[in-house]
């Protein structure tokens, strides 16, 4: 049996073929990222100029701050090191509770996919709470947690949860019948089914979910550190409020926003890489 | 009944689906089929006569309504690996793994290590004409390789029967015509018994030993089988191929003339 002519690669979207770029390749691909780079910057510049001139129609910074007014908070707050550790006061809220709102999400989300019985008890209550903003919840949280980070964790799970259930739903709806088949004919147990195929099949909607869910995460940390915080992103711009200090609260806004976006792209850039294989089709 | 031909038998097989609001649709009713150790079977119909449903019951994924289907005696129930599926296109591999990965999956399942798993693997691909591919994922493959680690994902598994559900439906035609003529070849090699689906007459002479017509559906059932003597391999320029053409050819057209004076009365 030999290579027939039929053997035309299909759709190569390799990536991982470790063929050394040529030195052409990585002219081309410098170029594009360049040109990317141009353009993010063009961006940047116009959306910055936009800003500075629709801040000189008002006639108090305190109203709507421009670039360079929010520019000098920025600074103050950093020298005094208060942004740095608002930043992180809210990343590990965020974090702790994204990751924790992912794990318990994907696992109910699987099991009410994989098991009629457990999605026909949970659909109801699923389909009806997530409906209920995060931020209607603050002062129940706050009389079950109390006042410390329990609350504040408690509100972004809450916020993460949902979204990553209904794609891992969807990612067990997914799975090719075939895929099931074939490996029930290859005498895989019902387990083994679920750990080798259903899982693996279901989590790019999974990752996709969790992206989301991350996007969630970031705008309800605002609302979870109105629960008596003393740091975060969220804190700095509920409490400037109280002082009329504008500057400060685009500074908090703008830092979600980048701290956010950059998350965003890590996110994107481990599934692309370490992930990468489960987004195949 | 048990004749030399009853190492796969269906005997009086019913089968029916209930859709919502139209009550229950006949798919099967009353197949008999008796298939020999080491036959390449090939079950030969119009669209929605229900071959893929006889091959879906042997392989255990459905239950019939009525009747008893046998492997060697013994009644299927559930799917196992003595009965491993070719599907039709490539939805049934598993895009996360690489080819070599996607041939090993029945020895994980059964606990293989991993080393003899990948030699066993990797003996199989050379055998399909992958050598030097396992690398790949699926979606780097062309439609007719994705089709040859299907082969060889059930080949590695030593199942003694092979059951092939239009496995080459979805290719072109040259690609479909090399791949016919290497299964000719491996099922020689390795003996195993084949119940092949397919709707194309040339594929199906290439290919049997016998050639079951099914009745158009619903409520089908075996209309004719017609034994293949051919030596092979076989090509399709040959004049006893165009006479046996000719003559399925015939018995087939009936059956869909009868579709679609129904569904001309239906419209």
């Amino acid at each position: 049996m030999t290579l027939a002519a039929e053997d035309r690669p299909g759709r190569v979207t390799a990536v991982r073929q470790g063929q050394p770029p040529s030195s052409r390749r990585w002219l081309t691909q410098s170029r594009a990222a360049f040109s990317l780079i141009c353009r993010y910057a063009i961006a940047a510049a116009a959306i910055t100029g936009a800003w500075y001139v629709a801040s000189e129609q008002f006639d108090s910074p305190i109203l709507f701050p421009g670039p360079l007014k929010t520019l000098d908070k920025a600074i103050e707050l950093v020298s005094e090191g208060r942004l740095q550790a608002d930043i992180l006061a809210s990343l590990q809220r965020i974090f702790a509770g994204f990751l924790i709102g992912s794990l318990v999400g994907s696992v109910i989300g699987l099991a009410m996919g994989s098991f009629r019985l457990v999605a026909d008890v949970l659909q109801p209550l699923v389909n009806f709470v997530r409906f209920i903003a995060p931020i209607a919840w603050i002062g129940t949280v706050m009389v079950w947690f109390g006042l410390g980070e329990i609350s504040k964790v408690a509100l972004i799970i809450y916020a993460t949860v949902f979204v990553v259930m209904l794609s891992a739903i969807a990612g067990v709806a997914s799975v090719h019948r075939n895929k099931i088949r074939a490996a029930q004919c290859l005498g895989s147990t019902p387990r083994q089914i679920f750990v080798w195929v259903t899982f693996p099949a279901a989590l790019s909607f999974i990752l996709t979910g969790m992206r989301m869910a991350m996007m969630n995460a970031f705008m309800t940390v605002v609302s979870a550190e109105m629960i008596a915080a003393e740091s975060g992103l969220g804190y700095l711009i509920y409490n400037s409020r109280q002082w009329m200090e504008t500057d400060a609260i685009f500074v908090g806004m703008l830092t979600l926003g980048v701290v956010g976006l950059l998350t965003d792209r890590l996110f994107v850039l481990l599934t692309r890489t370490a992930l990468r294989r489960f987004s195949l089709q | 009944m048990a004749s030399a031909h009853s190492y796969i038998s269906f005997r009086g097989v019913d089968f029916q689906y209930t859709s919502q609001g139209k009550g229950p649709t006949w798919i099967l009713k009353d197949l008999n089929l008796e298939i020999a150790r080491g036959e390449f079977y090939v079950l030969l119909g119009p669209s929605g006569c229900g071959k893929t449903t006889a091959l879906t019951l042997l392989a255990g994924f459905e239950h019939q309504a009525a009747g008893a289907i046998s492997v060697d005696g013994r009644p299927v129930t559930k799917p196992g690996v003595d009965r491993v599926v070719i599907f039709q296109g490539d939805d049934s591999l598993y895009g996360w793994l690489t080819a070599q990965e996607n041939v090993e999956f029945g020895l994980k399942m059964a606990g293989m290590p991993a080393g003899e798993r990948r030699d066993k693997a990797l003996r199989q691909l050379e055998f399909v004409g992958l050598k030097g591919q396992g690398h790949k994922f699926p979606s780097q493959l062309s439609g007719g390789m994705k089709q040859r680690i299907q082969i060889a994902r059930a080949l590695v598994c030593d199942s003694p029967i092979l059951l092939m559900d239009e496995p080459f439906a979805a290719l072109d035609a040259q690609t479909r015509a090399v791949l016919q003529d290497e299964l000719t070849a491996i099922q020689r090699k390795i003996e195993s018994t084949v119940l092949f689906i397919t709707h194309d007459i040339g594929e199906a002479i290439i290919l049997a030993d016998r050639i079951g017509i099914m009745r158009s559906g619903p409520a089908s059932s075996l209309k004719e089988e017609i034994k293949i003597d051919l030596p092979r391999p076989r090509r399709r320029g040959d004049p006893a191929f165009g006479a046996l053409y000719d003559r399925i050819h015939a018995t087939l057209s009936e059956e869909v003339d009868k579709v679609m004076r129904r569904e001309q009365a239906a419209a």
